[in-house]
């Protein structure tokens, strides 16, 4: 008999103005299931808490958020790619644009 | 008067260099290579003022300099070039007098003009370096996709707030900008909210990378985003793989 119940532990920072909005520094993630990229994680997040200016999803759908995983930047387009697996470092950071 | 190739420096010169000659890795050799390169920044606001400020003091030979914007009173918590009896002229008038002030040895030059697809290429194809001092994702793709054809070093800064990042693009040999953001997000409705001590951290660690660019010093942050928090006072290096489909400098450009 094959059981299940695989969960993860992910670790997501938030940076400067997401972690204003976001109220804290980083969240510890219990998920289960085990085939979830950046996108599902957004969607979690975003249930989590209401921002300012829309969600979370949102913000990264603007192109207004970096994401690294694990200390490197995922690509914009590939975050589909990206299965997340357990214990992996999620940062999540505004994008600064003025000069 | 110390001679290298068509590189000449007066003594008065040398004195001016005296203190960063003396660095072991650095010596006359990079004084030579500094001097013979030009170096183009593109605004001259917060990020600008400090970028054109070093490599005007370091000894580059040529700083070429673009904004089109004129002083105005809210640029003056950051914006260190200027003061306010500035307030009202064009930026680039103003900088070329002090700048040529703090190092008549170093040609400074300047357009007020607004970077544009048109003529982006006229500007980078004279660079041997481009320093992104912008604001406006719009643009900084425009000369990031420039200096991705003609293979000028590119470095990319920005700030918000107090956090600010920085990356540094040799075209081909790493990720450039477009790997990183593919389009740029939509413009800024708000008015950019940032402190003057933001900007000097993250111009003076984009002059840093050009001096280490133009003299082959150290090794540059080619493949990485540095992320600046100043508030929490952490620095935080993000690895950026080079995109094979970027539309700028991918494999099927």
């Amino acid at each position: 008999m094959i059981v299940n119940d695989s969960s993860m532990r992910l670790y997501v920072r938030f940076y400067a103005r997401i972690k204003e909005e976001m109220g804290r520094e980083a969240v510890n993630l219990n998920v289960k299931g085990n085939a979830m990229n950046i996108i599902d994680l957004l969607r979690i997040l975003s249930k989590d808490k209401k921002m300012r200016k829309g969600t979370l999803i949102d913000y990264y759908l603007q192109g207004k958020l970096l994401i690294a995983v694990n200390e490197e930047i995922i690509r914009r387009n590939e975050e589909g790619k990206l299965i997340l697996k357990d214990g992996d470092i999620i940062d999540i950071m505004p994008l600064p644009s003025g000069g | 008067m110390l001679s290298e190739g068509e590189v000449v420096f007066t003594p008065e010169e040398l004195e001016r260099y005296d203190r960063q000659i003396r660095i072991p890795e650095f010596g006359i050799e990079a004084q030579v290579r500094l001097k013979r390169k030009r170096a183009l920044i593109i605004g001259i606001g917060g990020l600008g003022s400090i970028i054109s400020i070093y490599l005007t003091r370091a000894g580059v030979g040529k700083l070429l300099l673009i904004d089109r914007d004129k002083v105005s009173i809210t640029d003056l918590n950051r914006q260190i070039l200027y003061t306010h009896e500035d307030v009202g002229k064009y930026k680039v008038k103003v900088a070329i007098k002090k700048l040529s002030e703090m190092n008549p040895y170093v040609d400074v030059d300047g357009v007020s003009d607004e970077v544009n697809e048109n003529n982006v290429d006229d500007y980078v194809r004279e660079a041997d370096i481009v320093i992104d001092g912008l604001d406006s994702f719009k643009t900084r793709l425009i000369v990031n996709d420039s200096c991705v054809r003609f293979k000028r070093p590119f470095i990319h800064g920005a700030v918000n707030g107090f956090n600010g990042q920085v990356m540094t693009i040799m075209p081909l040999k790493g990720p450039c900008l477009r790997c990183l953001i593919p389009k740029e997000p939509p413009e800024e409705k708000h008015i950019v909210p940032v402190i003057g001590v933001t900007p000097a951290i993250i111009g003076t660690i984009e002059a840093l990378e050009a001096i280490k660019i133009m003299t082959g010093l150290g090794e540059p942050l080619v493949g990485y985003l540095l992320v600046v928090n100043g508030l929490h006072g952490y620095f935080r290096k993000f690895k950026i793989a080079r995109k094979p489909n970027c539309p700028a400098c991918g494999e099927k450009r």
